[in-house]
């Protein structure tokens, strides 16, 4: 159980900011409220703290499937050149980038809505209705799963752009890097200085998103789930350790006679404390050796299916370390300090009356600590 | 010959609540080397207790009590332990072999606790001692798998595992049907005949009659001491 959840939390995290950093996050986004052009960008780009910047046109579109007849929104995305991404890079994982009337469709929005490579999709453009075929599919780090609600994403090429009336080398979202080391409130500042030159050059700004380059966005969808988890992981560990505990003290309990016998023998207290905890030990690597593989496979299953959810591929198996330890030191040291409090609590038995010599044997084993 | 056991002035007493209940009152007892001692009298008064003071198991409440040239009221529970390993053979009524062993690794665990004999020996003697009380084909038998008087007879051969200089038996023979306790019995008087010191408590009174003294106790007090001189135990 600890090694499950905890391995799927340090899996599932791990992964998402490990998938974040390699798409190159945008430390600001800004959302225009008119367009844009390339010397614009280039003034932007000029302004002292600012890396680079990259751009994008984002916007709502209408849509039909061969599947679902029903008019849907989605969203459409256009890039200048997909082939020179700088940051919230796409990548394209079958088929080609968006060429001419072909498009490119989100792997999620793929999966959701069954479309595949040479499907037709009908488009409501500017001025009419037309169908543009489905010639790539491609993974974006950041946009929203169908499952949780997000749209449909179709990409574009310029060719396909101008059909929906926007203009070539024209933008409506800049993506910018501050130069590192990144802070927030570094961010915020060029932010605020980006938005003051954009409005000086008459351009309006509808929203400006700051994004840490090292946390994945998904993140606080996590944060609570992965807390209450964190904390039955805990709780269960506790919890098993008493019934081992428990376990313990019984199997003790009914070994006071053949400790009292052990004594009787000549062992030593450290003698019968070692053979008792040798057993002990002995079942502890079995326990280990039976839920390490099972809970591993358990937060790698877990973590591919939570991340496919936010557009993560797992590639092949892994496992957390940090839980791969705890399990280890869990498994070993709960057992094995329960073992010893068994027997300390030992001392307090009261003897079964009777039979003289389990009094004999009981009482050796009383004297023993 | 030299004195093995020496018991002064010793008192026992159990707390029973609030109130302490003597067991033992002013015993004085010396026993040497090589006796076979029977120690007899009714139950609950105070046999065992005698017992489990020449062993160390209990602790006297007055009283000084030398076992084997040890002064055992001065000793820790860990200094009688190890004592009582290396200087005791206790035999119980009820076997007391571990069920999980068998008949020869009950023998041999007993010597590995004490590491007195080198590991090398332990397997040869285990095998030996069970050879002498007449169980060698059942070496690899479990306790449950044989009989009571065969676990007896190997709880013997365990008392005898670390060669000790005195056996201490309660009850040997309680628990065992006519025909085994005149095993134990012949057992016993070949312990004796060999130069150990045997201290017995029994109910059997064919047994104590067997042994070369005669201790009764009668209310936690020696009632009666006698020693006698057997015709069979004199020649030889």
């Amino acid at each position: 159980m600890v090694g499950a959840l905890l391995g799927m939390i340090d899996l599932q995290l791990g992964k998402m900011d490990a998938s974040h950093r390699l798409s190159q996050p945008s430390h600001i986004n800004l959302i225009l409220k008119t367009d844009a052009d390339s010397a614009v960008a280039d003034q932007i780009r000029a302004i002292s703290g600012v890396a680079n910047v990259d751009r994008l046109t984002q916007f709502t579109v209408r849509y039909k499937t061969p599947n679902n007849p029903q008019w849907q929104t989605g969203t459409a995305i256009f890039r200048p050149d997909y082939q020179a991404q700088r940051y919230d890079l796409l990548s394209l994982l079958s088929g080609q980038w968006p060429h001419g009337k072909a498009l490119a469709v989100e792997r999620l929005s793929a999966k959701s809505a069954g479309l595949k490579l040479g499907d037709e999709i009908t488009l409501e453009t500017a001025k009419a209705v037309e169908s543009f075929a489905v010639d790539g599919i491609i993974r974006h780090p950041f946009v929203k799963p169908p499952p949780f609600g997000g749209q449909l994403h179709f990409f574009v090429s310029p060719d396909a752009a101008a059909v929906f009336g926007i203009k070539p080398h024209t933008f409506r979202q800049l993506l910018v890097q501050v130069k590192l080391p990144y802070s927030e409130e570094k961010a915020r500042l060029i932010a605020s200085e980006i938005r003051t030159k954009l409005s000086t050059l008459g351009i309006g700004v509808n929203a400006t998103l700051l994004q840490n380059p090292e946390q994945h966005w998904g993140r606080p969808f996590f944060s609570g789930i992965n807390l209450i988890l964190t904390v039955m992981a805990w709780a269960s560990l506790a919890l098993s350790s008493v019934l081992i505990l428990n376990t313990i003290a019984a199997l003790i309990t009914q070994q006071t006679d053949q400790i009292g016998i052990m004594k009787s023998l000549g062992a030593k207290r450290s003698t019968i404390v070692g053979i008792y905890l040798s057993e002990v030990l002995i079942l502890a690597l079995i326990a280990i050796a039976v839920a390490v593989p099972l809970s591993s496979l358990a937060a790698y299953l877990d973590s591919r299916w939570l991340l496919d959810l936010f557009n993560i591929e797992m590639d092949g198996f892994e496992y957390s370390s940090r839980a791969l330890w705890l399990m280890l030191a869990g498994g070993l040291l709960a057992p094995l300090l329960a073992s010893l409090w068994a027997h300390l609590a030992g001392c307090i038995h009261v003897c079964p009356s009777g039979y003289r010599q389990l009094r004999t044997g009981c009482r050796l084993y009383q004297q023993s600590f | 010959m030299p004195q093995i056991i020496k018991l002064s002035n010793v008192h026992k007493a159990y707390a029973n609540g609030q109130i302490s209940q003597p067991v033992l009152h002013d015993i004085s007892l010396d026993i040497a080397a090589g006796e076979f001692v029977a120690i007899v009298g009714p139950s609950g008064n105070g046999k065992s207790t005698l017992l489990n003071l020449l062993t160390g198991i209990d602790r006297p409440c007055q009283g000084q009590v030398d076992v084997c040239g040890s002064a055992l009221h001065r000793f820790n529970e860990e200094q009688l332990s190890v004592w009582r390993g290396a200087n005791v053979g206790i035999v119980f009524q009820f076997f007391q072999l571990l069920p999980s062993l068998s008949l020869l690794q009950n023998i041999i665990l007993a010597m590995d606790f004490v590491a007195k004999k080198p590991k090398r020996e332990r397997l040869e003697r285990a095998r030996y001692l069970l050879d002498l009380v007449g169980l060698s084909d059942q070496a690899q038998q479990l306790p449950s798998q044989v009989s009571g008087g065969q676990q007896q007879r190997a709880a013997i051969a365990r008392a005898l595992a670390n060669d000790p200089q005195l056996i201490v038996a309660d009850e040997p023979t309680g628990n065992l049907d006519e025909a085994t306790t005149e095993t134990v019995f012949e057992l016993f008087s070949q312990l004796s005949r060999q130069g150990k010191t045997l201290v017995m408590v029994t109910h059997n009174e064919a047994l104590a009659e067997s042994a070369s003294r005669r201790i009764a106790i009668h209310s936690g007090r020696i009632h009666d001491d006698i020693s006698v001189i057997r015709p069979s135990l004199a020649l030889e």
